[in-house]
């Protein structure tokens, strides 16, 4: 039985490694690199595989909630380990002789990204605790060293010196990672969104002169009325029968409202997904029932536009790729931030 | 193979190892911000998702068309803005506007070129035309056999790619399967544009611009009123209504030089 399994293993070690060392000297031969042996590259892919787990651990760890958020300590977390990361798999993919040059290069760079930066603390991408992560990532590479367990890579070429540049690369890419995963701070802006109940609730008109223009859009004008979209909010129309003076004589919320048309007295729009037809009579006249309107579902595919939402820190799952239909939850309107500051259609709203 | 060519393809391949990073760190919050039209308007409603021509509600939605039967006051008994869908038609095309000029006709602006199609008296759609060299975002107005459009090279480089950036374009349409470019004009980040009284209206960067229409379509600059911010118009009669960054101002176009009438501001 134990043989059997052991055989299981090492018939899978066996499938992993053929299948990666072909993939990689495939990708070797084309690029024209310089030979990988198939022992250093097993090596160099295990701890390779050892410390992104462990970053992902953490990484998850911090996503899932059990590492906790809005500390220093467990925001700075996720660069820390990226930063460990990017340190030990540096070494991994060098030679030997440039391990002591690199480390010093990675804590240089962080030092100077800190520095630059302006505030030692300030749990921006890079702070202090990338430096102690460099720091920590040097006698765990010299311990692993002490045991023979680093691959020993055969790089001779002065252009094999270049692939620093990628894990440089990495480094980057990661700590930019860490940083659109919220900031460092782990201070997520969360999303607003607006209900289908609320989307698709009566429209009220509100006479007289109480609403404000918040967002100019479209324009109308009619027989001396002038109809103004207040882009995504409603529909503004004021009486522009004295140019000089004009007065607004209703206000129509229709949330999701971009373009108008008119013809024989009926207004069509557009909210979000739907086509609204409105009476314009009898709004004119004041005798507007709230739900009157002929409400057509689903005329429109609604794409959230990314100016919602482009600035927002967010968590990595609550990302907005447009919306295709109008689901239950409703539809993304802008984001709210751990602060409390709302932005609402691409426009930052005024604190109460 | 020469050590320099081996540095150069190792390079190139480790640029393609850094954007591969960077493209898998999921880093997605940025992207293009895509904005579509100006704020495009009139009373025909220009650059609108929907227009209404020949008593049809011509609506796009991403690669359909879908035409509408408007209740008709005259005619029919059922509550006004009863709408049925009549007949729908998909295009190889990403829809962005329609517009309706003459009495059948819509121009769609989309992502790769400007439709041209028939709405008959049934509501059955027909396409006649592709014009592949005006871009979606590009406001455009036709009336008669002349059609305007103006073309600017918007932050978003949404709308980029044509040649003809920042440009006003007149064409001949006469022929409807081929336009024909007349007249060219430069300007600074043309947005909407009005026609009335055979005068057009561009609004730009540099304010409002005032030309006099030709016979043949051509244009000749008349004014410029810096002090006249706009993205867009419309004009009803003497009176011109502009958009701007935040807000509506009311101006008398009657005289040579256009008079503030009234503003509304955002916030009022």
């Amino acid at each position: 039985m134990v043989g059997l399994v052991q055989r299981q293993v090492s018939g899978m070690k066996w499938m992993i490694k053929s299948v990666v060392t072909s993939a990689i000297n495939s990708v070797r031969c084309s690029l024209r690199l310089p030979w990988f042996s198939t022992a250093w590259l097993w090596r160099a892919w295990l701890w390779t595989a050892w410390v992104l787990l462990a970053a992902a651990v953490v990484e998850w760890g911090r996503h899932d909630g059990w590492l906790g958020t809005s500390t220093v300590v467990t925001g700075s977390l996720p660069s820390f380990v990226w930063m460990l990361a990017a340190g030990t798999l540096a070494a991994i993919w060098v030679p030997e002789r440039y391990r002591p040059r690199l480390w010093f290069a990675l804590l240089a760079v962080s030092v100077v990204l800190e520095w630059l930066s302006e505030s030692l603390s300030s749990a921006a991408t890079f702070d202090v605790f990338d430096v102690l992560a460099l720091l920590a990532a040097m006698p765990l590479l010299l311990l692993a060293h002490a045991f023979n367990a680093l691959p020993k890579a055969h790089f001779h070429t002065p252009v094999a010196r270049l692939s620093l540049f990628p894990l440089f690369a990495l480094q980057l890419a990661c700590t930019q990672c860490v940083d659109c995963y919220c900031g460092d701070e782990g201070d997520c802006d969360t999303l607003v969104y607006l209900s289908s109940s609320e989307i698709r609730a009566d429209i009220s008109p509100e006479y007289g002169n109480t609403a404000t223009l918040q967002l100019t859009g479209k324009l109308y004008v009619l027989d001396g009325w002038l109809a103004v979209v207040d882009r995504w909010r409603g529909i503004h129309i004021f009486d522009v029968s004295d140019p000089q003076n004009p007065t607004r004589q209703v206000y129509l919320p229709v949330p999701g409202v971009t373009d108008i048309s008119i013809k024989d007295d009926v207004m069509y729009v557009n909210a979000f997904t739907d086509l609204v037809a409105i009476d314009l009579a009898s709004l004119q006249q004041g005798l507007y029932e709230p739900g009157s309107e002929t409400r057509y579902f689903n005329v429109f595919t609604y794409v959230a536009p990314d100016e919602f939402t482009d600035d927002a820190d967010l968590d990595i799952g609550e990302y907005v790729w447009g919306v295709s239909t109008l689901p239950d939850e409703g539809v993304v309107i802008g984001y709210q931030t751990d602060k409390g500051r709302l932005r609402l259609y691409g426009q930052w709203q005024e604190q109460p | 193979m020469k050590p320099i060519k081996r540095a150069t393809a190792q390079l190139a391949a480790l640029a393609t190892v850094f954007v591969t990073a960077i493209g898998l760190s999921g880093c997605q919050v940025g992207g293009d911000s895509g904005s579509s039209s100006g704020q495009q308007s009139g009373q025909s409603g220009s650059t609108s998702r929907f227009t209404i021509q020949n008593g049809h509600l011509v609506v796009t939605d991403q690669s359909k068309i879908n035409s509408y039967a408007i209740h008709d006051p005259q005619t029919d008994t059922s509550p006004a803005g009863v709408l049925q869908l009549v007949h729908s038609v998909y295009v190889n095309r990403t829809l962005e506007t329609a517009f309706a000029y003459g009495d059948e006709r819509v121009m769609f602006g989309t992502t790769t070129g400007t439709l041209i199609a028939t709405v008959d008296d049934e509501g059955q759609l027909a396409l006649e035309t592709a014009v592949e060299h005006a871009r979606s975002c590009d406001p455009v107005i036709a009336s008669g056999n002349r059609m305007y459009v103006t073309l600017s090279n918007d932050a978003s480089g949404f709308c980029s790619g044509s040649i003809y950036n920042n440009h006003l374009l007149a064409y001949d349409i006469s022929d409807i399967t081929n336009p024909l470019l007349i007249d060219e004009v430069q300007l600074n980040q043309p947005q909407g544009l009005a026609l009335a009284d055979e005068q057009l209206w561009v609004c730009t960067e540099s304010g409002l611009w005032r030309f006099d229409v030709l016979e043949s379509g051509a244009v000749e600059e008349r004014n410029n009123y810096g002090w006249l911010p706009c993205d867009d118009l419309i004009i009803d009669q003497q009176l011109a209504y502009l958009t701007w960054g935040s807000g509506v101002t009311l101006i008398d176009i009657s005289g040579e030089y256009p008079l503030e009438l009234a503003l509304i501001n955002e916030g009022d």
